[in-house]
């Protein structure tokens, strides 16, 4: 990893900074790769929860269950990807799906133990918070650091307790992202179909049957902003634990001063 | 090929050729100050259907003046509020977001008319899915209204604090006198050793030393070839005689 590379300026930010800098990233840098891989790694996903809702008839909330853990699955492809966008300029997506097969065996066991702590915490509702941010990060320690399950899960948490609350924030401001995706794509899609169109909604109305085949794709459109914004914020965390910005600054200041 | 990384920060330059760096409000920003502007405006209207019902306000005609209120609210707050706080409204104060020109005058009241009526533009089709979409792809965050109104908001950047740097333990008179008496460091590096010293103890410290390593050498050799034991005490000892004395 070249730090001088790095598509980002490197600097300590807020965590409301961190986002803004995911959508101006994401529009920047990350665009052209992401419509390639959404279209390898997310719209089988969508192809499949579609099929279970309305060819295997499922209930809408089991369906919604296996998408949102099809969609934070499927993250992991795009975890690879934003971190080579970030200190590359040319990255192919044969080489993202290989680097994620390859980190497969042990991403699969931290993802899993991950989901788990965080269905534990939902469950008992209280603790949702705090266990939501511990596993906040276990994509990226797993996946980048090429940790073990527990490594994975304790470093993630290690990590999340050094800025707990930019932590808090980020989980909850990204599952905001989540509903307001799923919410605004029903709303196109119903504003086109009914009103443009006047077809009616022959794909569900998310209000009234609890899923909407649009409402299910904006789940999956929202993956990648969600990892960007995920990565730029272990980015800023790597930052300010290893003082990044300052080795950049020293090293062109070192440079100069020869 | 080099390409200039992205960052949150635009430089402007005002009227009078001075630049300032502005950290630009994104949707992230925008959105949150957004959500505390919005609640407030139904608490009024909220508080005001409470008045009607209690018959202060008046029998007659209380959804009258619920629409009028709404209808006040929603076209007049924002310019109201952005003329009185200099471009700031109650949820932009809040964040610390401000509504400046694009170089960075402050607004005047045509161009906070401009960009508040083109709400209505940006809202479209839903849940201001154009503002956000013009915004994201703009690379100064501007939503239509303020590509329209040439405006743009930025985050009020707190005064950088003038306090030095202590340096611990304090430097003894023997080390302070194996240093020149005034050494020559840039602005720039005078600068970055602050933020060193500043992030030092958050840092482990083999990567204080490790970094203070990387612009130690080149500073010594520059003052005639000091020598040092510790990279990481000959910098903060450095500030401290370039500040200090």
């Amino acid at each position: 990893m070249r730090l001088e590379q790095a598509t980002v300026v490197l600097r300590p930010r807020t965590m409301a900074e961190v986002l803004d800098l995911a959508v101006r990233w994401g529009g920047a840098v990350a665009v052209p790769l992401w419509w390639r891989l959404a279209l390898w790694v997310l719209v089988p996903p969508l192809a499949l929860v579609a099929w279970l809702y309305f060819g295997a008839g499922w209930s809408a909330q089991t369906t919604w269950v296996a998408a949102a853990a099809l969609a934070s699955a499927v993250q992991a492809p795009f975890v690879v990807a934003a971190a080579r966008l970030l200190f590359e300029r040319e990255v192919r997506v044969r080489a993202v799906l290989a680097a994620t097969l390859a980190r497969a065996p042990s991403f699969v066991p931290a993802f899993c133990l991950s989901a788990l702590w965080m269905a534990l915490g939902a469950v008992t509702l209280l603790l949702a918070p705090r266990t939501w941010a511990m596993a906040a990060f276990v994509h990226e320690t797993s996946l980048l650091e090429g940790n073990g399950a527990r490594r994975a899960l304790t470093r993630s948490r290690r990590l999340g307790q050094r800025r707990v609350v930019q932590t808090l924030t980020m989980v909850l401001a990204l599952v905001g992202v989540r509903v307001a995706a799923v919410v605004l794509a029903d709303a196109l899609a119903g504003g086109v179909l009914e009103h443009v169109l006047q077809v009616g909604r022959p794909f569900g109305d998310l209000w009234a049957d609890g899923v909407s085949l649009s409402a299910l794709a904006g789940l999956f459109v929202a993956v990648p902003f969600v990892t960007a914004a995920r990565m730029l914020a272990y980015l800023d965390l790597r930052t300010r634990l290893d003082g990044w910005d300052l080795q950049l600054r020293f090293m062109a200041l070192a440079r100069a001063a020869r | 090929m080099e390409v200039t990384p992205i960052d949150t920060v635009a430089t402007i330059e005002a009227p009078e050729h001075v630049r300032f760096d502005h950290r630009l409000a994104g949707p992230a920003q925008r959105g949150a100050a957004f959500l505390v502007d919005a609640l407030i405006r139904v608490a009024v209207v909220l508080l005001l259907w409470r008045l009607i019902g209690t018959g202060l306000v008046g029998d007659d005609a209380p959804v009258g003046v619920l629409l009028v209120a709404a209808f006040l609210l929603e076209w007049g707050y924002f310019v109201a509020f952005e003329m009185l706080w200099s471009g700031r409204s109650p949820g932009k104060r809040v964040f610390g977001l401000r509504v400046v020109k694009q170089d960075g005058r402050p607004i005047g009241f045509v161009d906070s008319v401009l960009r508040n009526l083109l709400r209505a533009v940006d809202y479209l089709p839903a849940f201001y899915a154009l503002g956000a979409l013009a915004s994201a792809l703009d690379p100064q965050f501007r939503r239509l209204g303020d590509q329209a109104a040439g405006t743009l908001v930025v985050r009020v950047s707190r005064a950088r604090s003038d306090d030095r740097v202590a340096v611990e333990p304090p430097p003894t008179a023997a080390e302070l006198a194996a240093l020149p008496p005034r050494p020559a460091l840039s602005a720039d590096e005078l600068r970055a050793l602050e933020d060193y010293l500043r992030r030092v103890g958050t840092l482990s410290p083999a990567r204080e030393d490790e970094l203070a390593d990387l612009i130690a050498p080149a500073l010594a050799a520059r003052m005639g070839g000091l020598t040092y034991g510790s990279a990481s005490r000959f910098l903060a000892l450095l500030y401290h005689r370039a500040t200090v004395g």
